[in-house]
């Protein structure tokens, strides 16, 4: 990770504008057609999930990351032409993870992210997608926006298919940290995250 | 007055010296410190920040009366001693050397933390690993590694521990193990997967002095910490320690090493005599142990504790230090020595594997027995399934007149075995009832023996057969065309045996299924039900065909749709449980189940057959499969609703145990500490011996009958001159064995039968 420039006045301005941007952005989730085509694709999901004999609900989803390395994916997409990709980005993995706990019964929540991050880094993300074809409109000004898994099991635990770990609560990352954070779905109208208490529906700050 | 270090080795697999010499320093920048290890081997003799270093003789050259004395000599200016070698704690504690001025924990304390440790994690609220001491009957140590995949590990009272992948494996390092450490104190542990976690601590005299958590980030390859995260220790897991510590009056550092499953509960790997290597991490996160545990010893004020700083991650690196003054690096021994032991280039430079062994010479087991350790021994017990049939084997022996020599080596079918085992499976099938009907096939490849044929076609079992062969040998025994599944890469070899349907063919290729679509299409009734053997995801195979990834999944569908309307449409799977464990199947069989669901929905083709293979032992076929067999045709019935029947194709889980070979004894060789036994079957006759243990039964004297042996160290050798043809290694032979006494080698009714050869037997 390269180091970060701004400072601190100018990235709280910052992420004002972009909280702005992202606050309409739904989690992402795949169109289903409806018919065999997409029911099969989603059971077919559900297949290799069970081949990799999880332990609890949140592990074994490396498998997803494994075949379906993090890259540009073109949205809208539907379920059928999902499982034909050879990379996901993180809101279809996200969307691949909580399509096969689902038949677990747990309770899945969808969790959005901003994530600082160098300008190095980020120049670099967009210039793949680019080259993939598909504008990086997840990339801002030392922000990106990342999509993970929540589960409440007790507290809540952000799952982040993407690198097959688990999210802190303290937000800290190995490429960067969360700047803030939403949750959706669920019927509670809070989750606990380590010491957050996080307004279901709304966008959270995080310190730091 | 000095600090006295032992344990500098700083490599791959490093011990704490110069870690807690770090500590020290940083914490009284003018105390002596003086490094002490056992060969010019240990790269932290040069490590600048030791004022003096001591150089002992290696081990087994030391006299270690003298070297008592000198250590008493060495610390009696009131200096102290800080040991980080758990075999030299072990060797100070038990000989009292030194008391008072050595900071390490008593005879009893160390007992208590001897591997498995199993009332230790108890009293720290940590789960134990189940654990088998390798001393059980080697059908046990086998059925508890196969359960689980042989996701298990072999691990020392007090050093090493190496995970086993196989039975054969198992038996491999065994030996080594003996060999480097000269002990057969070992035991067998599961794995537990997780993130490993430790926590090391300072105590003095059972009064706690500091604490400090570690999570691993990064390891070696041999698993050692080389980046962590220090934390607190979580509150109720520090009760737990001071209590540990009080009660078990610790004097010295201390690690606990864990494992964090992904459902959060810790389980506890072992607690080592020491501080760790790492234990310099503790100190930069503000926790300077060594310190403490110095200043307890000296009755100095403790030096004040930071609170955790918060830059509380660590890293190792490595560095280039010059070799201390006046010393040089140890000689190179030449290229054809071995290099374990103490010396240059050496893996146990601090001479422990030396230490092993004398400790092993001079401590009486009873001083180091294991009385904690029972309980949890008795669960891993409970929870290995029990051999097949044991008391059935021997009884069945008795109705065989024991073979003259001239007839041996002889297998001989026992058939009130094959009869209870074969018959007890009908009424078990027919009882399940529901809407799917469960047939087993019997494999034929397993066991071609016509009587086991004909018996399993009494018993209404279909046959499975992967060439035209087998399926000829199917009919030669009455069996009907429509009641065989053909199976396997080469099914159509050499030249076809049937002339109607068979009941199912299950290809292995999309080639294979085209080619059979074609004869299909031409009008040859082949089959009532085709379909394909899949792979399922997760599971590596030559076999099948592949339902990874999208694309494949799509030919596939699509091939299935092809096949003409006559033929109904089956799926297969197998995986072997016999190697890949029990919960693994069970996901295979979910996966390739669900991959059934899919298929059926894609090729808009009912599935009215799903095979689930075969590939069971014997004790966990009879003690999971069979009463879990309601659960598998409920789930299938659930998941394929057009599904009629499930087939089951049990091979060795039912011959396995059906077959014993008569052998005599031909040569008696005494080794010194186990006897080797010459008999004159092998490896021809048993090609199987090095997969699974056989037991062994022995004609007893009266009444007692053929009864197994039981488990050692003495070794069962083959007549033939290969290396490899040792029949058994795990054996306790009788004392009165006698050259020209016939015994019988059981468990020989599987791939053993089905395999032989001829070897060793001169021209046909
Ligand atoms: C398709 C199939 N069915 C059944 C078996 C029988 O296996 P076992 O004798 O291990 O039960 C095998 C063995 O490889 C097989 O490949
Ligand atoms: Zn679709």
């Amino acid at each position: 990770m390269s180091t970060l420039t701004t400072t601190g006045d100018d990235r709280d301005v910052q992420l004002a504008s972009v909280l702005e941007l992202v606050r309409w952005h739904p989690i992402s989730d795949p169109v289903d057609h409806g018919s065999a085509c997409c029911t099969t694709a989603r059971q077919w999901l559900s297949a290799l999930h069970a081949g990799a004999v999880p332990t609890t609900p949140l592990t074994g989803l490396g498998w997803i990351a494994d075949m379906y390395p993090w890259g540009p994916t073109q949205w809208p997409i539907s379920w059928c032409k999902l499982v034909e990709q050879d990379k996901l980005d993180c809101g279809a993995q996200a969307a691949v993870a909580r399509e096969v706990l689902r038949a677990t019964g747990s309770a899945l929540l969808g969790v959005q992210l901003l994530i600082r991050a160098s300008a190095t880094d980020i120049a670099h993300w967009g210039s793949t997608w680019r080259d993939g074809g598909v504008a990086p409109t997840w990339l801002f000004e030392q922000l990106y926006y990342h999509e993970a898994v929540g589960l409440v099991d007790g507290s809540l635990v952000v799952f982040d298919p993407t690198r097959n770990w688990k999210v802190p609560p303290d937000g800290r990352m190995e490429d960067g940290s969360v700047a803030a954070i939403r949750i959706t779905g669920g019927d509670a109208a809070t989750v606990i995250w380590g010491r957050h208490e996080l307004l279901v529906g709304e966008w959270v700050l995080l310190a730091g | 007055m000095a600090v006295l270090l032992s344990g500098l080795h700083s490599g791959p697999n490093p011990s704490p010296g110069v870690g807690t010499a770090r500590s020290l320093r940083a914490a009284y920048p003018d105390l002596p410190l003086v490094g002490v290890d056992y060969s010019l081997g240990s790269s932290g003799l040069h490590w600048p920040e030791f004022d003096d270093v001591w150089v002992a003789p290696p081990w087994s050259d030391l006299d270690l009366e003298a070297f008592a004395d000198d250590i008493a000599g060495r610390v009696a200016d009131g200096s102290v001693w800080l040991s980080g070698l758990d075999l030299e704690t072990i060797w100070l504690a038990s000989n009292g050397v030194a008391t008072g001025q050595v900071l390490i924990p008593s005879v009893a304390a160390l007992r208590s933390v001897k591997k498995p440790a199993a009332a230790v994690a108890d009293a720290l609220g940590l789960g134990a690993p189940l654990s088998l001491p390798l001393s059980a009957p080697a059908t046990d140590l086998a059925a508890f590694g196969r359960t689980r995949g042989w996701k298990v590990w072999l691990k020392g009272p007090f050093y090493e521990a190496q995970r086993v992948a196989s039975w054969s494996h198992l038996l491999i390092v065994r030996d080594q193990m003996k060999a480097v450490w000269g002990s057969d104190d070992l035991h067998l542990q599961a794995h537990v997967a997780g993130h490993e976690e430790s926590v090391t601590f300072a105590a003095y005299q059972g009064v706690l002095l500091g604490t400090c958590a570690m999570t691993k980030v990064a390891a070696t390859g041999e698993g050692k910490t080389w980046a962590g995260t220090a934390s607190e220790v979580d509150p109720d897991l520090l009760a737990r320690v001071t209590q540990f510590v009080a009660d078990t009056g610790w004097t010295g550092g201390a690690e606990i090493e864990m494992v964090r499953d992904p459902a959060g509960r810790l389980w506890l790997l072992e607690v080592n005599p020491r501080f760790p290597a790492w234990i310099h991490g503790a100190t930069l996160a503000g926790r300077n142990l060594p310190a403490a545990l110095v200043a307890a010893g000296l009755g100095w004020d403790l030096p004040e504790q930071r609170e955790l700083a918060a830059a509380n991650q660590f890293s190792r690196v490595v560095v280039e230090v010059p070799v201390r003054n006046g010393f040089r690096l140890p000689a190179r021994p030449e290229p054809s020595a071995p290099t374990s032991g103490a010396g240059g280039g050496s893996k146990h430079p601090s001479g422990m594997t030396d230490l092993a062994r004398l400790l092993e010479r001079g401590l009486t087991p009873s001083e180091w027995a294991r009385p904690q350790g029972t309980a949890v021994t008795e669960t891993a017990a409970a929870t290995v399934p029990v051999t097949a049939d044991d008391h059935l084997v021997g009884a069945a022996l008795m109705s065989f007149r024991t073979p003259a020599t001239t007839e041996t080596p002889q297998p001989v079918l026992l058939e009130e075995v094959a009869l209870a085992r074969l018959g007890r499976l009908a009424p078990q099938l027919a009882a399940l009832g529901g809407p799917v009907s469960v047939r087993a096939a019997y494999s034929i490849k397993t066991n071609p023996d016509l009587r086991l044929l004909a018996l399993a076609r009494a018993n209404g079992f279909l046959a499975e057969a992967i060439s035209q062969l087998e399926a000829k040998s199917a009919l030669d025994v009455g069996y009907a065309e429509n009641e065989v599944v053909l199976n396997g890469p080469g099914k159509w070899w050499p030249s076809p045996a049937t002339s109607g349907p068979v009941r199912a063919v299950f290809c292995d290729s999309m080639t294979e299924l085209s080619a059979l679509t074609k004869r299909l299409e031409g009008g040859e009734a082949v089959a009532s039900v085709v379909g394909v053997r899949l792979r399922p995801p997760g599971i590596k195979s030559r076999f099948g065909v592949p339902v990874t990834p999208w694309a494949s999944f799509l030919d596939l569908s699509e091939g299935l749709r092809q096949l003409p309307s006559e033929v109904e449409v089956g799926l297969h799977f197998h995986a072997a449980q016999s190697f890949i464990g029990v919960d693994r199947w069970w996901a295979s069989f979910e996966a390739g189940l669900r991959c059934a669901v899919a298929l059926e929905q894609a090729s808009g083709r009912p599935i009215v057959c799903f095979d689930v293979g075969g590939g069971w032992y014997p004790e966990e076929w009879d003690s999971i499969l069979i009463p879990r067999l309601e659960e598998l045709t409920t789930r299938v019935a659930k998941a394929l609703p057009n599904c009629r029947e499930l087939i089951i194709e049990p091979g060795k889980a039912l011959v396995q145990p059906v077959v014993a070979v008569f052998t005599t004894v031909l040569d008696v060789h005494d080794e010194g500490d186990s006897v080797d036994v010459v008999v004159d079957a092998a490896i021809a006759e048993l090609p199987d011996a090095g997969s699974h243990p056989h037991r062994v039964f022995r004609r007893g004297d009266g009444a007692s009958g053929w009864l197994p042996m039981g488990p050692g160290r003495d070794r069962v050798l083959g007549r033939s001159c290969m290396e490899h043809d040792v029949l058994s290694s795990s054996v306790s032979l009788p004392a009165d064995v006698a050259v020209g006494e016939v015994w019988a080698v059981a468990d020989a009714g599987a791939y053993d039968q089905s395999m032989a050869y001829r070897f060793a037997r001169g021209g046909s």
